[in-house]
């Protein structure tokens, strides 16, 4: 002990106010600040002892029992699928091509390999894989939608039909409505191309996609009586030929827009079948451009049209101001 | 990676509250990031006379600064002022201890300990202790003389203390926000901090804060702050002498002040009036300028007389070489610096805020908060080193959490 210390005490500072004061004392804001520590405390000591008490048990559990934990991680088997898609596929056909062994481990699971089965289908424009703990596996789908059908034998095999996507994808259509197959058109003028184990995308479906789209949304009359596509000339003449059930041969160009060709189609038709004397056409050219459309006959008369919705291009009411 | 504290300097004075808030990086650099302020409710003289008024201006400002700086306030550094406070000096010397003389740690600690350990009467309480140079065989030697060699080793303090319920009161206002009270500051030493140089404190210089309650004045020598005081007069007194005079309201007699009060007499044309309003209203009267400055003057006069008389001894216009510093929200009182250079003997003027900081703030009715965010931050780097680093910063942080 210093010779000092016996000298007369320090006197009281500030400090030794306490700083502690009644909850009443002080304002609403005050209370408000003082309940949000409050709860910040309680929250930090909750997660503090949670987070204790997990490491106690993993720790206990690693002294008494080690493989528990292993297994936990490693060895727990998928027990469930779920799908989510914004097409058609439906689980069964998911097992079926991702063909998961008996009693497969989800953390062994290669996800990248079945994520390509899945893509390689073509049907499938992208999946994704993920695991769910504890024992699910999710896919999540992204399907491609037919816009033409064609029909192929491939490699000598019987022949088949096959469904094309709008970006040229060639797919062997699975779980489609029979009535939705049945309104797609053929496609012609097309060769097939092997590429790995599928066929290559063709080129040009595209422009196709866009013209079938247009009439099946302006003119639905049109587009059901439409059966062959035909896409020859599209790479050297920038036309798509049409055959339908009333002109064998339609022209569409690409170089115009196809909702004007569409409507300037609609409009010959109607014209021609108001007119039984001119016979039935042959072909309709709309790709020479602007408003002229010639047309070539040689068969019967057209049927009149019904009085009704005669044509899906009505002209708009006059108004008078 | 920056941690970043956010810091409150708070002044409740008689006439308004104002809070400053300051964001420390690294226990290093500090920026103002917000400012508050309100009308005072519930002080007297720089002592809270009204805990609910007082507490509910102060909250307000909080709450101001708080929006404006977009944080919450971590602790606060308080200013202490009031009729209350005084200060004494006392001081101690020791014989080096050590056989070659040379002055250890030990012998300043004991010399220190010794200087500071003078009782105080029931109720009183310490705010500062300000340590003078050390002077070794009658040698001044500054602030650290260990390893010097001597025989006799003398320090002196000059101890403000005030009174325990005063200090409380004000502690509590800010607990009342529940938000901790880091330190708490003499107004004169926050003012003084950020209003002189260390060249000026060196030279010697008196800063005289004239607020609107209390005048709080500090005297700096050799370096460091020498003498502090609080008299009890301020710009509300020459207010309150106005409405006695004139016979008019004290929010009359505020606006009288203003616009022709002077700390000296500088109409000597007897007969000059001027307009209460001056927009020839109903109830618009005429006064006698010279009246106004009189009466404004005879107080200024007075209360720089009672500045100077408190100092005493200690000032020495010989040894005030950076003269008087006026600041506060009075010290705009035009012919205050000329009435002060008469008084001191010095050359006077008004202090000026550095200019990193924001224009507004630099009034001469901010400088208090703005030394005390300055003066705080600058105790508490200087103090960090000497803390033991390690898990306690962590520990002491989560039950700070709650603080």
């Amino acid at each position: 002990m210093s010779k000092f210390d016996s000298v007369s005490p320090v006197a009281r500072s500030w400090r030794d106010i306490p700083q502690s004061v009644a909850p009443r004392v002080m304002s609403a804001e005050g209370r408000r600040r003082l309940v949000f520590s409050t709860g910040k405390l309680a929250a930090t000591c909750f997660l503090a002892a949670v987070t204790l008490w997990g490491g106690i048990e993993i720790w206990r559990t690693w002294e008494t029992a080690p493989q528990t934990l292993a297994a936990a991680s490693d060895r727990e088997p998928v027990k469930t699928i779920e799908l989510r898609t914004d097409g058609v596929l439906d689980l069964d056909w998911v097992k079926g091509v991702v063909a998961l062994p008996r009693n497969a481990a989800l953390m062994e699971l290669d996800l990248s390999a079945l994520q390509a089965r899945l893509v390689s289908s073509g049907q499938v424009r992208t999946a994704v894989l993920v695991r769910k703990f504890p024992s699910t596996l999710v896919v999540t789908l992204q399907e491609r939608t037919p816009v033409v059908r064609i029909r192929a034998a491939l490699g000598g095999a019987e022949p088949s039909d096959l469904v094309i996507a709008r970006d040229g994808t060639v797919y062997a259509g699975s779980g489609y409505n029979a009535e939705l197959i049945d309104s797609l058109p053929w496609l012609a003028g097309v060769r097939l191309a092997r590429a790995g184990d599928g066929l290559a995308p063709l080129v040009g479906v595209e422009t196709l996609a866009e013209l079938l789209a247009v009439t099946q949304a302006n003119a639905p009359g049109l587009y059901r009586s439409w059966k062959v596509v035909d896409l020859s000339r599209l790479s050297t003449d920038g036309e798509i030929l049409v055959q339908s059930d009333a002109v064998p041969e339609v022209v569409f160009g690409t170089r115009d827009d196809f909702f004007t060709q569409v409507a300037l189609l609609d409009s010959t038709i109607e014209q021609i079948s108001l007119n039984p004397a001119l016979g039935r056409p042959s072909r309709i050219n709309l790709a020479v451009g602007g408003r002229q459309v010639p047309v070539a006959f040689g068969g019967p008369a057209l049927r009149a049209p019904a009085p009704a919705p005669a044509s899906y291009f009505r002209p708009l009411p006059r108004i008078s101001l | 990676m920056s941690k970043s504290r956010f810091i409150g300097a708070v002044e409740i004075g008689t006439s308004k509250v104002a809070v400053l808030v300051g964001e420390v990086v690294n226990g290093r650099s500090l920026n103002l990031i917000g400012f508050g302020e309100c009308q005072s409710r519930g002080v007297i003289k720089g002592a809270v006379a009204d805990f609910k008024a007082a507490s509910d201006a102060a909250h307000s400002a909080l709450m101001s600064a708080e929006q404006s700086a977009g944080v919450r306030i971590e602790e606060v550094y308080l200013a202490q002022t009031g009729a209350h406070l005084e200060g004494f000096y006392s001081e101690a010397s020791v014989s080096v201890s050590a056989a070659d003389n040379m002055v250890s740690q030990v012998d300043i600690d004991t010399v220190c300990r010794l200087a500071k350990s003078k009782a105080l009467p029931e109720g009183r309480m310490v705010v500062h202790n300000i340590r003078r140079p050390f002077y070794l065989d009658g040698r001044m030697v500054g602030s650290n003389p260990e390893h010097l060699v001597g025989q006799r080793l003398d320090v002196g303090y000059w101890t403000v203390h005030g009174q325990e319920n005063r200090i409380a009161d004000n502690i509590h206002v800010i607990r009342g926000f529940n938000v901790r009270v880091g330190d708490l500051i003499l107004s004169s030493l926050a003012a003084g901090a950020v209003l002189t140089s260390p060249q000026d404190r060196q030279n010697g210089a008196l800063v005289i804060d004239v607020g609107a309650g209390t005048t709080d004045f500090v005297l700096y020598r050799d370096g460091g702050a020498f003498l502090t005081g609080v008299v009890p007069v301020g710009g509300g007194h020459l207010t309150n002498d106005l409405a006695l005079g004139l016979r008019v309201t004290e929010g009359q007699a505020e606006k009288l002040k203003l616009r022709f009060g002077r700390g000296t007499v500088l109409s000597k044309d007897k007969t000059e009036k001027v307009w209460l309003n001056g927009d020839f209203a109903i109830g618009d009267r005429q006064f006698p300028k010279h009246t106004i400055e009189t009466i404004t003057s005879a107080r200024t006069w007075e209360l720089l007389e009672v500045v100077r008389k408190k100092l005493g001894a200690a000032f020495v216009p010989e040894r005030c070489g950076a003269g008087v510093i006026l600041t506060g929200g009075t010290s705009r009182l035009p012919g205050l610096t000329e009435a002060a250079a008469k008084v001191f003997g010095v050359a006077v003027h008004i202090g000026e805020l550095p200019g990193a900081v924001d224009e507004k703030l630099r009034e001469p009715a901010f400088a208090t908060v703005t030394g005390l965010l300055n003066y705080g931050a600058q105790s508490r780097a200087e103090s960090a080193p000497a803390k033991r680093a390690g898990t306690g910063g962590f520990i002491k942080k989560l039950f700070a959490v709650g603080n």
